[in-house]
């Protein structure tokens, strides 16, 4: 992408240097284009080989950048003495092809830096995210399973128990009717109802399923940098820095300063004609196609007629371009901005949109593990915990109290014999609660 | 009908080309070539052997001046090669274009038609290189790697499967095999096994590459003891010549030499009668249906008629309004070179159409014999104590491990809006996980204590794993993940890496944080595995850690901040 401009503003200079052919300007032209790759090649491998894995101190960059455009300029003043004898001129080639070159490839590092580091996080969520889809799915099947036991221990151990405890409290209560004992029998009975009804709900909670919802969103497909070969966006503000660049690398060695002074006059008229076109496309979602088609078309009218009209502004430059090759040049700069700025914002909105689904996920991957946790605990403490220990003490209490050899026993022991029966039961409806078999 | 359409579709070129462009062997073969065509068909005119030299110094440069796309671009994707291609062809003709001048030598067309006719040649020899070595040399893996799962899953069977194939290259590789497996016995051990892989190299060689009798490397397994004739004839038995697909294919190529040689307007004009004319006599010959054995008849009366296209278009051009630029000679003489050109495009094209269908046929066969339920058998096997065929579990578990791994570092970068990592270390463990290609299965026992009993099961046979460890490793816990991960990444190490056989973990449980101690007979080797990948992981999840060697011990120890839970 950065190729065809600088090779266009080299052959444009090689024209003004020595009255020669465009086609023998582009040639001694793309020398220098294809020395400065050469050497751009090793030097990158010499001195940033290791840049994909560690970041690289900012004055090697600089160096094989601004060292890049050196070679760049070099050779093509080299070429243009060696194979068609015409002068170095290395004064005037070598700082505009280092200055370019430098600026270029920074703001290239900028630009594709960031919208690199947006793609790796982007594909890392994308990663993460289906691997703890898989994690989801696992423990998804754990619960059922978790549920599946949990619903047999309900129905196959602590519910007879209770059933078998209530009976239990019924005969004592016949046995003990109008007794001191009675008034504890009864409340005994009052809880070990509860305890059924607490049972009978944490059931119903196992047999109507799970309560985390299963993430449905997933993560978009990964994008590639050809998809943004057709921009999504018009940006102002990387379209001026590509102008101002374009302006002073290509009139500074051509016009001078008037030039320079003329060209970046007219990022004016380009700013107001882009301005509203950006906003649109950012807006509207039906026609874009449409609104970006009217968009170059009018950049290209308003550079056209503002390179018209420059003569009438006071500007009289020697080496003034055509007005249709500077708008199209412009063309080609609003063109690579609207690449870059919607690389930029394709990459941002889509690891944003990856980092929100991630995030969800990672909420429901945490809340399963816990719940799973949960019930394993609450499912060891139903199967050999305290629970079945103290429903099994109370029943043992009232078997003993209706028991023949518990007959001789005084009517105070058997009064504490129900006050403990009575706080087991209560500690036994304490942990039923706890029990996160079915949790809520 | 399928087949049909393999005649008059272009999605047949799917199927002609190949799966990847660049390549250094491709490179390499293609310099006589690339030289040869600069010496023949570059220069104005060669005058003395002074010039001889500077053209194919020129041809030789231009030519080596596409490393760095090949060099660069190799693991890169099917389009971003394409892509690369066209620019080696671009660089390619600009150097030509500038060296001439150089070396005061002519070259015969200006900079741009030589760049564009560079960039379609090298397009063009580019591919027909990777269909080669694709056939050849990726052919030659993808068989090695198949024999090489057979014998490591030991699946007998396979002799008498491919035996009864009616396809002949399935049942050499079923004679191959019984090769093998009568060389390294029916239950191979480790070494055994080792020793199996490079016999399959000695074997591929010896018995299957004598077989042939064509240029064409391994490929030419389709028509092995056969000679010429019989492998055209089969050749044009078994697909219909895939003429659309040719013709959408040479078109550029056809386009770029007539222009330069008669011009825009009479290249269309020939173009157009051409095409239009061999399409008709393709739409008469294969219109109706046509059912396998008729392939031959339909192909051969197909090829028989190609003369007519070209007899009309030769007669509209002679009659055209348009001014000759060649004689009556020239055009007779390019007309029939173009006619052999496209015939033996055709005959490429089916023959490659064959192989691809031979090949694809082969992979499948091989696949379905071994059967996922084979992985499952090898695995109770390996838990019932059997040694030698441990090989695909140990495998399994190391690459479990490492997506694991992968998958607590992303979490943990994501956790800090990727802060934590620069963008390079998160590339670096998109990498690993890219290269792994496995898909990633239910996570490993997150407590400490069932891990090590997991790692103890996995790695039986390979190493002993002690351990002695705190009771609060044996529950769930905040950090229980982490510190699984991290002894599972030092116990894999020490057995991969530090060719460790008895390792011992032990544990020290304080009240800011979790310390792990594992000792092994190894080398010691974590964070030397190249990956970086273990460095990462002790760098990211523990708050110190270090590996230090004592006499014949290697001690890796490690602490894991306990957080509030």
């Amino acid at each position: 992408l950065i190729f065809p401009f600088g090779y266009l503003v080299s052959t444009e200079r090689e024209v003004i240097f020595n009255p020669i052919s465009l086609s023998r300007a582009a040639l001694i032209a793309l020398a220098g284009e294809l020395a400065s790759f050469l050497y751009l090649f090793i030097a990158q491998m010499l001195f940033l080989g290791s840049r994909k894995e560690v970041l690289q101190p900012i004055w090697k960059c600089v160096f094989v950048w601004f060292s890049t455009g050196l070679v760049r300029g070099f050779f093509v003043g080299a070429y243009a003495h060696w194979a068609f004898g015409y002068e170095w001129r290395l004064l005037q080639r070598v700082p505009s092809a280092a200055a370019y070159t430098t600026v270029v490839m920074a703001l290239a590092a900028i630009y594709f830096g960031t919208i690199e580091r947006r793609r790796t996080e982007f594909e890392a969520m994308r990663t993460l995210d289906s691997m703890l889809a898989e994690d989801e799915r696992e423990l998804l099947t754990q619960e059922v399973e978790n549920r599946r036991v949990a619903l047999e221990v309900l129905n196959g151990e602590l519910l007879p128990q209770v059933e078998s405890l209530r009976d239990g409290i019924s005969d004592a209560l016949e046995a003990n009717a109008g007794t001191d004992g009675e008034e504890v029998l009864e409340d005994l009975y009052e809880r070990s109802l509860r305890i059924s009804q607490e049972i009978e709900k944490q059931r119903n909670v196992l047999e109507s399923g799970g309560n985390i919802r299963s993430q449905e969103q997933k993560a978009e497909p990964g994008v590639s940098y050809w998809n943004a070969l057709v921009p999504s966006i018009l940006s102002v503000r990387i379209t001026a820095i590509f102008f101002v660049l374009g302006t002073i690398s290509g009139q500074l060695p051509r016009n001078g300063l008037e030039g320079v002074t003329a060209g970046l006059l007219g990022l004016i008229p380009l700013i107001i004609v882009i301005a509203p076109f950006s906003i649109a496309i950012k807006r509207v979602k039906k026609f874009k196609g449409l609104i970006f088609l009217a968009g170059f078309v009018s950049v290209y009218l308003i550079s056209y007629l503002y390179n018209s009209l420059q003569p009438t502004f006071g500007f009289h430059l020697k080496h003034a371009y055509e007005p249709w090759y500077s708008a199209s040049k412009t063309i080609y700069g609003l063109y690579f901005a609207s690449v870059v700025a919607s690389l930029l914002v394709d990459f941002s909105e889509k690891r944003k949109f990856a980092s929100e689904v991630g995030e969800s996920r990672i909420n429901v991957v945490d809340q399963l593990t816990s719940q799973n946790l949960e019930m394993e605990k609450s499912l060891f403490a139903a199967r050999f915990g305290v629970l079945q220990g103290k429903i099994s003490g109370v029943t043992m209490a009232l078997h003993l109290l209706r028991s023949q050899t518990m007959g001789a026993i005084s009517e105070d022991r058997k009064m504490t014999l129900l006050h403990s029966a009575n706080q087991l039961l209560t500690d036994s409806l304490i942990e039923i609660d706890s029990l996160k078999i079915g949790v809520r | 009908m399928m087949k049909r359409r393999a005649a008059v579709s272009p999605s047949a070129i799917a199927k002609l080309l190949p799966r990847k462009l660049l390549s250094i062997t491709v490179l390499k073969w293609t310099l006589p070539l690339s030289i040869f065509l600069a010496v023949v068909s570059t220069p104005k005119s060669i005058a003395g052997g002074s010039e001889l030299f500077t053209w194919i110094f020129i041809g030789a440069t231009a030519h080596l001046a596409m490393f760095p796309f090949v060099y660069y671009g190799r693991e890169k994707g099917f389009g971003e090669q394409i892509l690369l291609v066209f620019l080696m062809g671009f660089v390619r003709g600009a150097l030509i274009s500038v060296l001439a001048p150089l070396f005061e030598v002519q070259d015969l067309l200006p900079p741009a038609e030589r760049i564009a006719n560079s960039m379609v040649a090298v397009f063009y020899w580019s591919q027909a290189g990777a269909i080669i070595v694709e056939y050849g040399v990726e052919f030659r893996k993808k068989l090695r790697e198949l024999l090489n799962e057979v014998l490591e899953k030991n699946i007998g069977g396979l002799p008498e499967a491919a035996k009864k194939s009616s396809n002949t290259i399935v049942e050499v590789i079923g004679h191959l095999q019984e090769q093998i497996v009568e060389t390294v016995g029916n239950a191979p051990t480790k070494d055994s096994l080792a020793r199996a892989s490079h016999q399959i190299d000695r074997l591929i060689n010896e018995h299957i590459k004598p077989l042939s009798q064509s240029q064409w490397k391994d490929g030419e397994l389709t028509w092995m003891r056969a000679g010429f004739a019989r492998v055209l004839k089969r050749t044009l038995s078994l697909n219909p010549i895939p003429v659309v697909a040719v013709i959408v294919l040479t078109t550029p190529f056809t386009l770029v030499a007539q222009i330069s040689s008669i011009g825009i307007l009479q290249t269309l004009l020939v173009q157009v009668v051409w095409t239009s004319a061999a399409l008709l006599l393709l739409w008469l010959v294969f219109r109706s249906h046509v059912q396998v054995e008729n392939y031959y008849r339909r192909n051969t009366t197909f090829l028989a008629l190609l003369p007519i296209p070209y007899a009309l278009t030769f007669f509209v051009q002679l009659h055209s309004p348009f001014e000759l630029t060649q004689s009556r000679n020239e055009m007779v003489r390019g007309y029939f070179m173009s006619f052999i050109t496209q015939l033996a495009a055709y005959l490429v094209g089916s023959l490659l159409l064959a192989l691809r269908s031979d090949q694809e046929f082969v992979f499948e066969f091989i696949s379905d014999v071994i059967k996922e339920g084979e992985l499952e058998k090898l695995l109770a096997r390996t838990k019932s104590g059997n040694l030698d065929v441990n090989y695909a579990q140990y495998l399994h578990a190391e690459v479990q491990s490492q997506l694991l791994a992968c998958k607590l570092l992303l979490l943990k970068a994501a956790e800090s809006d990727f802060q934590l990592f620069p963008p390079e270390v998160t590339k670096q463990i998109l990498d690993r996980m890219e290269k792994i290609k496995q898909p990633y299965q239910k996570p490993a026992a997150r407590i400490p204590a069932k891990r090590l009993e997991e790692l103890r099961a996995s790695w039986a046979g390979l190493a002993d794993i002690a351990f002695d460890l705190e009771q609060e490793l044996s529950e769930l816990h905040s950090y229980s993940d982490v510190v699984s991960q991290l002894i599972e990444e030092a116990v894999v190490n020490s057995i991969r890496h530090g060719k460790a056989t008895s390792i011992s973990v032990a544990s020290r449980v304080s009240n800011s944080d979790i310390e792990i101690s594992i000792v092994d007979n190894g080398i010691g080797t974590i964070g030397n595995t190249g990956s970086g990948l273990g460095t990462i992981l002790f760098d990211t999840f523990s708050s110190r850690w270090n590996l230090e060697k004592i006499n014949d011990k290697t001690t890796l120890t490690f602490a894991v901040e306990r957080r509030a839970e």
